[in-house]
């Protein structure tokens, strides 16, 4: 009401506005824990039902990597839980986590942040047909990737897009492919 | 009077002020980035040492099949998708946000179906559901991450308050039709949830300028982690509306500039619990044409005022999830207004608290219920115009609701009902119940019906008020000068609903959502004229003094329809056309007055139409086309808007946009109901461009 408090609202603000921590970035996707703690669950799933090509694993006990590609860890650590001390057919389960294009490694199984709807073209060119990519966004598997999770009934989904696995250098088992919908584009 | 190249520069400095915070503050933030992440898995100790509560313990234990049928419940009331709730809900998510080329929160409620949206001027709207439309459309309740923001002075929403740095929006949810069972009072034809993205979401640098001839913003947004678990964000921003154009063609006076900042705290602990602290200030400066009643012709004289408007709120939360399928949230909020209008001064501080619990009562019934406390204080400063006693009045609300989701066919029929109870220092005891239907015969379609009940509650205005409200001249000679007076007998507002809907998914890219209803109103507000009284000072002249009363009643009727085509992978169509029709009646002894106008603020049809075409890869034009048909109250003749707008993202974390609204026309009433002092002005042609950078 008066001039002086108006003042002090203002001064308030510009002290807001002029205020930036710096801190390290991350950034990541805001579903509810459970929802991940599933996904991350699927995730492990895959990497038993999926088979890779021989050079995927240069040795036999190489590692299996499941890269997260995001500004931050929308699983937040539920995928490094649903992997620890566990094998696929003698290779170690690793997860790396990457917040560009630029930084991403070559990975078995690449599951992508709906943050990185922008670079996904990018990001699907690099990974390659060697590798299963996974997200979550609407246009997921129209715009390339494999395997899409979607809601229903307040359940956790996925939907495999059937082209894109002919076209990949990946088999997946019978078993997964029952239990998933199947999208043609 | 601004030149063109006053605002082109004013524009600039913006943009430029925008960027080169950005450029220090990434500069210095750089050098904290990591680079590429080594597998965290193997150093890093899960931030929880025993097992997740849920009960399920490790979830890779279980086969596949079981864990497809896991249940995945959040922690909000609307823990179904859109599309299974039985009520006439849109959600404009932050897609429809970016590509609406809306550069506001009241201007983006356009896009919802049978929502009726009209810019007063420059700094006022009339936004309402299904009638009743005004500058302070009393049955409409609108919410900002669950802190109400509708003021209890006249019964409405201060558009002009309501703002955020854009992008960190996460959606606007509008339920038309009554939502008071969840909600509570004064969801009469309407809730609007808006909803910001956790900080999570909003991390690293953002900044976002805009110029153009009528609107200049900037703002800078900086999110980051205080520790693995826990992230926030900081933001600034800063707006500038030119004038609107007056009737005489001249610059309105009704130009305003508008300051804000604000922060937002997430902190994650286990997989099931979040805590979330949130805050904003802000402070206005706002241009307006008062139109002061006088005692010679031509009986109102324009007065062009300087007002200041201020306000803060902080809230606090906490979620937790207890088991796989029960949940709970607590809130705390402090919100305070200040307004200093130069005819009123008006300061309200509010201290809310929530509680609710999700949980499944048997396998059949999903429970939820709640309890809230609000309490309330204003202070007003009387003036000649508009005089209220008592000047300072403490409020509280108490409330409690509960709803059952009981599963008749699994997937198939559901039967909700609930209510709402509230104690309120203005009307006392109210009960709110709905009892809804959902059946969805199969994938494609959906079908939903309710029946509800809902009040709004009075307002100071009607209840401790005496307002100056115009002055008219008689055949006798001396002007009359019409006054209201509120009385603390005034009674909430009554409302019965009847909705039905119907939504169907034909194929995979075409969806289409009806809704239709009728509502019976009872205890609307009207007045009843009084003798006249001869005053002679301080001009002579013959008062008639106008009680306030719940004279009127009636029925509304209507329909909305809304559609989505995705007619190729690239284009996307959407569109809605709805209807309402007004039938109110007033009690003898009641002025048919308030009945008049208020059947003339809405619309009797509206329609628009939608088109998001992604050119290229990394260009897309969207464009809009709105109808909006004429109003009898005031006189406002239909108009047809055109909006259009090519955004360019030449890098993944740049976007650039031009756009232009109101193409058409170069400038247009949209609203005028007399009963607010407020001049209305013609809404113009605008256009501007903008840079989206984030880091």
């Amino acid at each position: 009401m008066s001039k002086a408090r108006s003042k002090l609202f203002r001064g308030l603000l510009v002290a807001g506005v002029l205020f930036l921590a710096f801190s390290r970035v991350g950034m990541a996707d805001e579903r509810s824990a459970r929802e991940f703690q599933v996904k991350a669950a699927f995730l492990f799933h895959f990497s038993q039902f999926v088979e890779w090509p021989g050079e995927a694993f240069p040795r036999g006990d190489s590692p299996l990597v499941i890269g997260v590609i995001g500004r931050g860890d929308p699983f937040n650590g539920a995928l490094e839980r649903a992997v620890r001390d566990k094998r696929v057919a003698d290779h170690p389960i690793v997860i790396a986590h990457y917040d560009s294009v630029a930084a991403m490694g070559a990975c078995h199984i690449l599951f992508i942040c709906d943050d990185q709807a922008d670079a996904l073209d990018a990001i699907l060119q690099k990974a390659g047909s060697g590798t299963l990519t996974v997200g979550d966004l609407d246009s997921f598997t129209e715009r390339g990737g494999l395997v899409r999770f979607f809601p229903e009934d307040n359940k956790v989904r996925f939907e495999i897009n059937l082209e894109i696995l002919r076209r990949s250098r990946l088999h997946i088992s019978a078993k997964l492919l029952k239990l998933a919908k199947i999208v043609h584009e | 009077m601004k030149t063109g190249r006053r605002k082109a520069a004013r524009g600039m400095l913006t943009l430029a002020c925008a960027v080169a915070a950005g450029l220090g503050a990434a500069h210095a933030a750089r050098a904290d980035i990591p680079t590429t992440q080594p597998a965290r898995g193997a150093n890093t100790q899960p931030s929880e040492a025993i097992a997740p509560k849920t009960g399920d313990g490790d979830l890779t234990a279980l086969s596949l099949e079981d864990l497809m049928n896991v249940e995945v419940y959040s922690a909000s009331k609307h823990s179904q998708k859109a599309s299974e709730t039985p009520a006439a809900i849109s959600v404009i998510t932050q897609d429809d946000i970016r590509r609406s080329n809306m550069t506001s929160i009241p201007e983006l409620l356009r896009l919802v179906p049978g929502l009726d949206v009209a810019q007063i001027n420059a700094n006022q709207w009339a936004i309402g559901s299904r009638g009743f439309n005004d500058l302070y459309s009393n049955k409409l309740l609108v919410m900002m991450d669950g802190r109400s923001v509708y003021t209890p002075l006249f019964s409405g929403v201060y558009w002009d308050t309501i703002d955020y740095v854009l992008p960190d929006l996460d959606r606007i949810e509008v339920i038309r039709g009554p939502g008071a069972t969840l909600w509570g009072a004064n969801a009469v034809d309407g809730v609007i949830n808006i909803t910001t993205k956790s900080a999570r979401d909003t991390q690293g640098l953002l900044v976002e300028g805009l110029g153009g001839n009528q609107e200049q913003q900037g703002a800078v947004r900086f999110g980051g982690k205080i520790d693995d678990d826990t992230y926030f964000r900081v933001y600034g921003k800063y707006r500038n509306y030119d004038d609107f154009v007056a009737g005489n063609g001249n610059d309105a006076h009704d130009g305003w500039q508008d300051v804000r900042s604000g922060f937002r705290v997430d902190r994650f602990v286990g997989s099931d619990q979040t805590f979330t602290f949130q805050g904003d200030v802000y402070n206005e400066r706002v241009g307006q044409t008062l139109s002061y009643p006088t005692f010679t012709p031509p009986y109102s004289s324009p007065r062009p005022v300087e007002n200041d408007f201020d306000g803060a709120n902080f809230l606090a939360r906490w979620k937790k999830q207890l088991t796989a399928t029960s949940d709970v949230s607590v809130q705390a909020y402090y919100d305070r207004i200040d307004r200093d209008d130069v005819e009123l001064g008006y300061s309200l501080d509010t201290f809310d608290l929530d509680f609710q619990h999700h949980f499944q009562l048997t396998q059949r019934n999903d429970l939820i219920y709640g309890a809230d406390a609000r309490f309330l204080r204003d202070d007003i400063r009387n003036s000649g115009f508009a005089t209220f006693s008592p000047t300072r009045r403490d409020d509280y609300l108490l409330s409690g609701f509960i709803q059952d989701d009981l599963t008749a066919i699994p997937d198939r029929l559901h039967f909700i009902a609930g209510t709402k109870i509230e104690q309120n220092s203005y009307s006392g005891f109210e009960i709110e119940p709905s009892a809804r239907v959902l059946w969805t015969p199969n994938e494609q379609n959906t079908i939903w019906g309710a029946v509800s009940r809902a009040v709004r509650t009075p307002s100071r205005w009607e209840q401790d008020s005496r307002l100056v409200f115009a002055t008219v001249p008689t055949p006798q000679g001396i002007p009359a000068q019409i006054d209201t007076f509120g009385n603390t007998n005034f009674n909430s507002e009554k409302l019965l609903a009847l909705e039905s809907g119907y939504r169907v998914k034909p194929t995979k890219t075409f969806s289409v959502d009806a809704t239709v209803f009728y509502n019976f109103y009872n205890d609307l507000r009207g007045g009843t004229d009084g003798a006249p009284i001869f005053m002679p000072t301080p001009a002579p002249h013959v008062l008639v003094p106008v009680a306030l009363n719940n004279g009127i009643f009636g029925e509304t009727f209507g329909a909305e329809i809304a559609a989505t085509w995705k007619v190729t992978p690239i284009w996307r169509l959407t569109g809605s056309y709805s209807w309402l029709d007004m039938q109110l009646h007033h009690l003898t002894g009641t002025a048919n007055t308030m009945e008049t106008i208020f059947e003339g603020t809405s619309p009797r049809n509206q329609a628009q139409i939608h088109s998001y075409l992604d050119i290229t890869k990394t260009v897309e034009l969207n464009a809009a086309l709105y109808y909006v048909d004429n109003l009898h109250t005031g006189h406002i003749p239909a108009y047809t808007r055109f909006d259009a707008g090519i955004t360019w993202r030449p890098r993944e974390n740049l976007a650039l946009s031009i756009a232009a609204q109101n193409i058409f026309s170069s400038q247009h009433y949209e609203f005028n109901s007399g009963l607010f002092f407020t001049a209305p002005t013609q809404v113009p042609r605008t256009y501007y461009a903008s840079l989206n950078y984030q880091f």
